[in-house]
């Protein structure tokens, strides 16, 4: 189930209400067993602010999961968000994440299953910036029998 | 120290041996193998290139790795080489016997971020390697090899050993591994493979850090890289594979730590003699040593798929589809739970106690308070996951979706290109011949040949063999042919291949 990450209430202001609204538009390919996670993502901007988020939604198929957290006495490989910024924009939030969830396969180990939104609030210190924000996840999947080597995606945001 | 001058050595050696003197370890570091070794690896001399834990990890510590294995190869071989693995090219290793990669070299020709894998070898590079850890799936994936990439998950000990093995025999060392008796990994009992498997079992230890040792001398927090395993479902169906271990890692009892494939040897261990047990050490050298009688080879069945099903995977989903699997499964679940509660508690009460908390336990704890358990599953949605795309037909059905499964296994088709599917391949049900058996293929040529449903006989036979041909006499010709050199392997493509080892 999609769940909103932020830290911000939806409806609050417009800014929150335009993210939790492009967080749910988002629109992103169904994984299936050939490519068990499918990632997008999109840069929104308040117009005429300073303001603006990158957001991340992965879609995991049925039976797979992503890594939230592993400890160190485990293998797996947990996801990690990456951030290019251009000079003129700084980051201004940690990631928020969607909520993980225990995993039923590992002690101690959190996962996402189905569904995962990643959100990073970011401020426009130059209105004339130029340059292109680069973000994406470096990330493992997992299900019952396998673990699939560690990949990376990348995305090009405007 | 001075050095001894390696003819009067030679003479020792010589002479003890004529006296009938057991001596066997001089011999060793006195008469050197003439075998010439290639390494590959990252040169510490060059720029550090650091990488994330899980990729291509190359850390500041492992800086040692490149010398550690140059003075334990030139131990035992005349002539030892080492290359920074940006550098090398496949041509580098012609003039070696054996080449060793500890990290994947650039590729020769990029894949695609979808279902190409980058290119790092051709697909006739015959000369014999041994591939450390993650490299063998990283290198080998995309010429076809069974050395594929099961879990980044292997531990420090090997299990479920060969120890008649050459590798432990010499040619270089004769190593009588020591094995300790050690608990059964849990997760050994989460799969069908591992029902017959005692509680405890004759563990070898290879390396001295252990990613599972919860203390400092972790491999994380060394650094230090993780062992891969690879498939062991249908590892042994050509005659190129062979598997010598398991080993400790979060799968199956069949998981393949250390295994060879044609010319192509996985080295599941990922630490670097640094770190390896002295006996591991002997039986590496020896592993080198082992690869030089595949100079030449190529592996014969090629498995370009690491995510097709297998008939083994079939009868673990037979297995797996039962009341006893399900509750097991929410009984872990539920244990995992309740260790996760435990952690969270002691995490706490240290923190109560004014002990400062490192950081991966100030995210633990953090991560802790906030995720909910994992939820028990029902049993028809447990069922629905088993039965795959075969639900809809069988719903809660488990009896008759197993009496399904086991009524034609032998007809099954998996199919090589597809991800995890399998079919009951009519053509074969009708003939009512199993599917491995080359009956199947003596009785489509004299269907062929007979004009008795020549469609279906030619259909099989373009399905479960690699050929093309035509006509009757072009089938039986090729059959006469190789009739006492054919096998079937599932992961080499679901058909029959012509065993080109065999004379």
């Amino acid at each position: 189930m999609w769940t909103y990450p932020g830290k911000g209430q939806p409806g609050k202001s417009l800014f929150e209400k335009q993210l939790a609204s492009g967080i749910k538009e988002l629109g992103c390919s169904l994984p299936d067993e050939q490519e068990p996670v499918k990632i997008n993502a999109v840069l929104i901007k308040e117009k005429g602010t300073d303001k603006m988020a990158v957001v991340i939604k992965a879609l995991i198929a049925p039976g797979w999961h992503l890594y939230a957290f592993v400890p160190s006495n485990m293998p797996y490989i947990p996801t990690q968000c990456l951030l290019k910024l251009p000079e003129g924009i700084t980051a201004v939030s940690d990631w928020e994440k969607t909520k993980p969830m225990s995993s039923g396969i590992a002690a101690g180990v959190l996962v996402w299953e189905q569904e995962v939104v990643f959100v990073r609030r970011l401020k426009v210190e130059k209105s004339d910036m130029k340059g292109v924000i680069e973000a994406g996840l470096s990330y493992q999947t997992c299900d019952l029998r396998q673990c699939l080597p560690p990949a990376e995606k990348w995305f090009n945001l405007n | 120290m001075k050095k001894k001058c390696p003819v009067i050595v030679m003479f020792i050696v010589l002479v003890s041996g004529m006296l009938g003197g057991g001596i066997v370890q001089a011999q060793a570091l006195a008469a050197k193998s003439p075998l010439k070794i290639l390494f590959v690896g990252y040169d510490p001399a060059r720029v550090p290139q650091e990488f994330r834990k899980g990729l291509d990890e190359f850390t500041a510590k492992d800086s040692i790795r490149m010398p550690a294995f140059r003075e334990l190869l030139r131990r035992y071989f005349a002539e030892v080489q080492t290359k920074d693995c940006r550098d090398w090219k496949p041509a580098d290793s012609g003039p070696y016997d054996v080449t060793i990669f500890d990290y994947k070299t650039t590729p020769i020709e990029k894949g695609n971020d979808y279902d190409v894998a980058d290119r790092y070898l051709p697909d006739n590079f015959s000369k014999p390697v041994v591939f450390i850890g993650s490299t063998a799936d990283i290198m080998g994936r995309r010429i076809g090899l069974k050395l594929d990439w099961l879990c980044l998950c292997l531990d420090a000990d090997a299990h479920h050993i060969n120890t008649a093995h050459a590798i432990f025999k010499g040619p270089l060392e004769n190593v009588v591994p020591t094995l300790e008796m050690e608990k059964t990994p849990d997760n050994i009992y989460e799969y069908p493979s591992g029902d017959t498997v005692p509680k405890k079992i004759p563990m070898w230890k290879v390396q001295t850090l252990s990613y599972m040792n919860d203390d400092h001398t972790s491999m994380k927090d060394d650094h230090a890289r993780i062992g891969l395993v690879s498939r062991g479902a249908r590892f042994m169906d050509s005659p190129d594979a062979e598997v010598i271990s398991s080993g400790v890692c979060a799968k199956d009892v069949t998981a393949v730590a250390l295994g060879r494939h044609g010319n192509f040897f996985l080295w599941g261990f990922s630490a670097s003699p640094a770190n390896m047990t002295e006996e591991a050490k002997k039986v590496f050298v020896n592993t080198v040593a082992y690869m030089k009688q595949f100079d030449g080879q190529t592996p014969i069945a090629r498995k370009y798929n690491d995510r097709m099903a297998t008939t083994d995977d079939i009868r673990n989903i037979m297995q797996w589809s039962t009341k006893k699997y399900w509750q097991l499964s929410n009984e872990e679940t539920k244990k995992f739970n309740e260790q996760t509660k435990v952690q969270l508690k002691k995490l706490e009460d240290k923190k109560a106690a004014g002990v400062a908390l490192t950081d991966n336990e100030t995210q633990m704890l953090t991560m802790f308070r906030t995720s909910p358990p994992a939820p028990a599953k029902a049993w028809e949605a447990y069922l629905k996951g088993m039965m795959g795309p075969l639900a809809g037909r069988f719903g809660s059905d488990a009896p008759a979706f197993q009496k399904y499964l086991k009524d034609n296994i032998d007809f099954m088709y998996c199919d090589p290109k597809g991800f995890f599917s399998y079919k009951v391949d009519e053509d074969v049900k009708k003939l009512n011949i199993p599917n491995h058996s080359i009956r199947l293929i003596e009785t489509c040529i004299k269907m062929l040949k007979e004009n008795k449903d020549p469609e279906l006989a030619l259909r099989v036979l373009k399905r479960y063999t690699p050929e093309d041909f035509k006509t009757a006499e072009e089938w039986e010709a090729w059959y006469d042919q190789n009739k006492d050199r054919l096998f079937f392997t599932e992961t080499g493509g679901y058909k029959f291949l012509v065993n080109s080892l065999k004379g």
